[in-house]
Parts: C-alpha cells; sequence; structure tokens
C-alpha cells in the first residue's frame, strides 16, 4: 500500500538516472545491498553455529541413550553408533543447506524491503540532482511521506534548506529587476540630453565627438539594462518564458529601419545594407522585437571586420523549415561576412550566459545574454531562430516570425 | 510650426524634450501637472501630445481619456513611460493613445514618431483633392490610385512613395528625401530599399501596356514625369 503510493510518484527515468539498476561488485552496492548483506552475513553464521550444535546434542544425546541400552550386544552397540553417526551427517548437511537457502531467502527479501524503504531517499536524490528552482518546488503541493523517521527529517531539512536558497534567488532576481528599472529614468534623461546637445550647430568639433563617444557607451548601456531586464523578467515567469499580449500591431519594415539606425549609430565601420524590406505587419510587442534585432545586429556587428558590410532583408516565406504548421512567415535576415561560427559553438549559441571559447580575432562583446534574449523574443512570438554557416564567408541568423491569419 | 503640448513633472526631460523639439522646428509648451495640460490643450492647442504616464495629480491614462473626451478625437498622443509591463501599454492604447514610446527612448525616435503622427493628421485634414499626371490619377480622400481607369491597389508605403512623386512632378528627389519622407529616417541603409519600391510602383503602375512614368535619374535619384 505505502509502495504503491511512493512508486506513483516516482519519477520515469530516476533509476537509470541515479544508476541504481546497475550491477556493481557487492560491496560498493546500493545501500540496500549492502544492509541485506551485513544482516544476511550476520543471520548465515547464526545458523551454521545452531546447526553444529543442534548436529551435536543431536548426536550426543542418541549415543548416550545407545550407550544406556541393556542387553545390547557390543556388535549392536557398534552398528547403532554407524546409524547415529551416518544420520547426524546427513542432519548436519541438511542443516548447512537449509541455513544457506534461508540466508538467500532472506537476502532477496531484505533487499526487497530495504529498498521499499529507501525509495523516499532516491526521490529526494533526484530533486536534488534536477532542482532548478522552477516551477518553485517549495510552492509545489507535495504529500506527506509514509517512511522512516530518519528520512522524514531529512526531507524536511532539505526543504527548509530549500526554502532558503529560493527566498535568496529571488530577493537576487527582485535586486536586479529593481535597479535595471532604476536605471531608465536616469538613462532616458542622459541620452536625451546628449542627442539634444548634438543637434546644436554651434557645437565646437572637438566636444561634438566627445559627445558623440559618450553617447554610443550610453546606448550600449541601456542596451544592456534593457536585456538585463527581460532576463529578470522571463526568469520570473518561467516556465512559460516571456508572455506577450498581441494587441498592438507592429510594422516590421519600420522596425528594422529603425534598429538598423540605432545600430548604425553604434558602430560606423560596419555598413548596414538593407536591400529587401516588405511591408508587413504582425501582432506583437514593438519594444521587444526591437530589442531582439538590435541583439542580432549587435552581435553580427561585432563579428564582422571593419569596412565590411551586412545585409538586412524582410520578407515574407510560406514554409518554414522543420516546422509542421502552415502559414506565411515574415522572415528578417542578418547576413553578415564574419568568420562565421564554429560547429562546437554552433547548438549552444542561443544557451543563456553562452560564450564562444574560441578568442576571436574581434573583439567579443556583451554578456552571453543577448543572443538567449533574442531567441525567447522569437519564442514568445511563436517563432525561431536558424542560424548557418555560409558556404563562402559569414553567417546567416534567419528571424521567423509567423505572420498570423 | 506645429505646436506640440509636453506633459511630464520631471523638468530635466521636459528641459531637455522642449530644447531638441525645439531645434527641430517644433513649438513646445510645457505642462507638468495633468491640470494645467488640460487647461493649455484647450487654450494653446496643441497639433500633438507627448504625455507621461506619472503624474503628481492625475493618471496619465486619466488625462489621455479627458483629451479624447474634450472634443478633438484626431489629436495624435503619444504616451511616453518608465514601466513597461504588458498591462500598462494596453492601458494606453485602450485609452486612446496613438502610439507609446517606453523610456529610455532614443530621442530621434521620438521625433520619428511625432513626425508620423503629424503627417497623419495633415493626411486626414488636409482638404480632399485629386492629383493628376497624364492618365495617373491619385485619390487624396479615399488613398485610392487610378491608371487608365483602372484601380491600382497599393500598400501604405508605396502610396506615400507615389503621393511624395506625384506632388513633385517634373521634380528630382533624391533618395535621401524619398527615405526621409517615407520612412521618417535619414539613414543611407535604406537607399536599397527604395530601389526596390520604385521597382514595385513601376510594375504596379505598367499595368499591362503604359509607358514609364518613374524615370532613374542616375547618380541622383527619381522623377515622376510623362
Amino acid at each position: 500500500m505505502v509502495g504503491t503510493r511512493i512508486r506513483k510518484r516516482l519519477v520515469p527515468g530516476m533509476y537509470k538516472r541515479l544508476r541504481l539498476n546497475s550491477w556493481r561488485p557487492l560491496l560498493a552496492g546500493s545501500l540496500s545491498q549492502r544492509l541485506a548483506l551485513w544482516n544476511v552475513l550476520a543471520l548465515l553464521a547464526a545458523l551454521l553455529v545452531m546447526s553444529g550444535v543442534v548436529y551435536w546434542l543431536v548426536t550426543q544425546r542418541l549415543l548416550t541413550e545407545l550407550h544406556a541400552q541393556a542387553g545390547a550386544s557390543a556388535a549392536e552397540i557398534r552398528l547403532g553408533a554407524l546409524v547415529i553417526e551416518r544420520v547426524g551427517t546427513v542432519l548436519l548437511v541438511g542443516l548447512i543447506f537449509g541455513s544457506v537457502l534461508a540466508a538467500l531467502l532472506a537476502y532477496a527479501g531484505s533487499i526487497w524491503l530495504t529498498q521499499r524503504e529507501l525509495r523516499p531517499l532516491q526521490k529526494l536524490t533526484y530533486t536534488m540532482q534536477t532542482l532548478d528552482f522552477r516551477p518553485k518546488y517549495t510552492e509545489q503541493p507535495r504529500a506527506e511521506i509514509a517512511a522512516a523517521t530518519e528520512i522524514r527529517q531529512l526531507q524536511k531539512s532539505f526543504e527548509a534548506m530549500l526554502a532558503r536558497l529560493e527566498t535568496s534567488a529571488q530577493r537576487e532576481q527582485a535586486f536586479v529587476a529593481e535597479v535595471s528599472h532604476e536605471l531608465r529614468t536616469p538613462l532616458t534623461t542622459l541620452r536625451g540630453q546628449i542627442e539634444v546637445m548634438l543637434l546644436n550647430p554651434d557645437l565646437d568639433r572637438q566636444i561634438r565627438q566627445d559627445i558623440e563617444g559618450l553617447n554610443i557607451e550610453l546606448q550600449r548601456l541601456s542596451r544592456l539594462v534593457a536585456n538585463l531586464l527581460t532576463d529578470v523578467r522571463a526568469e520570473a515567469q518561467q516556465p512559460n518564458p516571456l508572455y506577450v499580449v498581441r494587441q498592438q500591431s507592429v510594422e516590421l519594415d519600420l522596425l528594422l529601419v529603425e534598429a538598423a539606425r540605432q545600430a548604425q549609430f553604434l558602430n560606423q565601420n560596419v555598413r548596414l545594407n538593407i536591400t529587401q524590406l516588405e511591408q508587413l505587419q504582425l501582432a506583437g510587442d514593438p519594444d521587444l522585437l526591437k530589442q531582439l534585432l538590435l541583439n542580432l545586429l549587435d552581435n553580427a556587428m561585432t563579428y564582422t571586420p571593419t569596412g565590411q558590410q551586412i545585409c538586412l532583408q524582410l520578407q515574407t516565406a510560406s514554409a518554414c523549415p522543420g516546422w509542421a504548421k502552415d502559414s506565411e512567415w515574415a522572415v528578417f535576415q542578418i547576413t553578415d561576412s564574419g568568420p562565421g561560427i564554429a560547429p562546437d559553438d554552433l547548438p549552444h549559441i542561443f544557451e543563456r550566459h553562452y560564450r564562444t571559447h574560441k578568442k576571436c580575432a574581434f573583439q567579443a562583446s556583451g554578456n552571453g545574454l543577448g543572443l538567449y534574449i533574442a531567441s525567447l523574443i522569437a519564442q514568445a512570438h511563436d517563432g525561431k531562430i536558424l542560424v548557418e554557416n555560409l558556404p563562402t564567408r559569414g553567417s546567416c541568423f534567419s528571424i521567423w516570425l509567423p505572420l498570423g491569419k | 510650426m506645429s505646436q506640440i503640448l509636453l506633459v511630464d513633472d520631471e523638468t530635466v526631460i521636459t528641459g531637455f524634450l522642449r530644447r531638441g523639439l525645439a531645434y527641430k522646428g517644433y513649438d513646445v509648451r510645457i505642462a507638468e501637472t495633468a491640470e494645467t495640460a488640460l487647461d493649455s490643450a484647450r487654450d494653446f492647442p496643441p497639433d500633438l501630445v507627448i504625455l507621461d504616464i506619472g503624474l503628481p495629480d492625475l493618471d496619465g491614462h486619466e488625462v489621455c481619456r479627458r483629451l479624447r473626451a474634450g472634443g478633438d478625437s484626431d489629436l495624435p498622443i503619444i504616451m511616453l513611460t518608465a514601466k513597461d509591463s504588458v498591462q500598462d501599454k494596453i492601458a494606453g492604447l485602450d485609452n486612446g493613445a496613438d502610439d507609446y514610446l517606453t523610456k529610455p527612448f532614443v530621442f530621434d525616435e521620438l521625433v520619428a514618431r511625432v513626425r508620423a503622427a503629424l503627417r497623419r493628421r495633415e493626411a486626414t485634414a488636409r482638404p480632399a483633392t485629386n492629383l493628376e499626371v497624364g492618365n495617373l490619377r491619385l485619390d487624396l480622400a479615399a488613398r485610392q490610385v487610378w491608371r487608365a481607369g483602372q484601380l491600382i491597389e497599393l500598400t501604405t508605403r508605396e502610396y506615400e512613395l507615389l503621393e511624395l512623386l506625384m506632388r513633385h512632378k517634373g521634380q528630382v528627389l533624391t533618395k535621401e528625401i524619398l527615405f526621409e519622407r517615407v520612412w521618417g529616417y535619414d539613414n543611407e541603409a535604406g537607399f536599397e530599399v527604395i530601389k526596390v519600391y520604385i521597382n514595385y510602383l513601376r510594375s504596379k503602375l505598367k499595368l499591362t501596356d503604359q509607358p514609364e512614368i518613374i524615370h532613374t535619374v542616375r547618380g541622383v535619384g527619381y522623377m515622376l514625369k510623362l
């Protein structure tokens, strides 16, 4: 009864993950195997001692009775002693066999019982291994475990520890969110003031250059703050990262032009060239979509050598590769002329905080959030980002967003 | 000169916005409270309102609703907000804002939005007339284009490009001017785009047998003439 209740709550694949089924040398085996082995060895020793004692007592008793028989001839007594000795041997062998058999049975039974007893422990281990704070473990409903006192205590301590960890993780998240948020107003003011300063036609040339330098750094800072905020927002909404209300119609061609303008401003050494710009609209979040484009443009510009160009396209496509859904797609393509992406890195570039290991000839900037955030935003709009290395040189990022009906 | 009413209680922000918009040729009046904003909306009167959500006396959403209720239903309103929560955006658009910008925004982007909003207003306010060049006719009221008696379907950007060319028929328009006027930005990234759109227009205007009406002036730009 208890066993089945626990088994139901076990996670499929758990045994494989914990490698509990693999047969190991007995002494290095699982706790249940080792406990059973020690128990059975003790049991076997006791049974063997008992068999010896029984053998000795029985034969002695019979021999005493034989000698006490009056009127028996010497030959009869010899015969009697022989019979007693044979019977005693059979008895001893039988007892030893019986003990070993009993020990084996006890071993199997003991393994089964202890395993059942230890199952909550295995579940706890599995939880610890796979824990990633989402969905919040301490907020999940849990049934009272039927288990030994020690295991229940362990479980309780683990939960208390987890609660403390969760609180501190939440506090950290809230802190990052609050700081990023508080940074926005001063950033707006700073950027606005600097941009307006630059509008002044009477500005000294040297001063203008310096202010433009400041402006570029400020825009980088705002980009970073925006990515941090989106990251915090996505973390807080696990497992359904970014929720986007499709209320506003976004003009994708204007969005691309604005993103290209902002990106071009940050880096004048690489030329952005829009070659296709279909007039497309979709329902989504314009701020997030612009952030997506800016992150990918930043990435492309980082890896494109000075003097080269990046080609931008926006067009429709009807079939997205590897996607069963048959609908109209808006496709942004960003083709850079950088060194391309190393095959080892290719599957990982959209992971959070992933940065390529290979030292690049061009400075690698960012904190490993840009592409991760970009993929989150694409997912939030039911789209995806595909990357490929071009046969000649450079790589091409395509953002596929469904246009809806 | 277009008049812009700027409603925000943060003097640093209004300070640079007023100066920047003045550089761009707009007449700006500042209101720091909702009450003065509603007064100014009556006696200034603005062609466009830039409205911050966080005001000391009233919520920006409420001001937006009252401005809309107060008569001018076409008055373009651009909301500024430091909050980027989904609910805020929806509330802003529900209450009648035409557009919103999340802080920190880029000043040039604000100017582009202002320009676009004013252009839309101008387009609706303008007395409806037709532009005609040969057998090409553009109906400004219905935003329809006819050639040789046949209706031609154009996208918004194609229409705006054609309208611009028709208003300046016989003049050469540079790619810079076309891109700035139609897409709202002065950015050389888009020069290729102009070529693409001119080609869209040409193929649509050609119908089956009509002569070329948009001409390329090599190294300069484009010109519409018979």
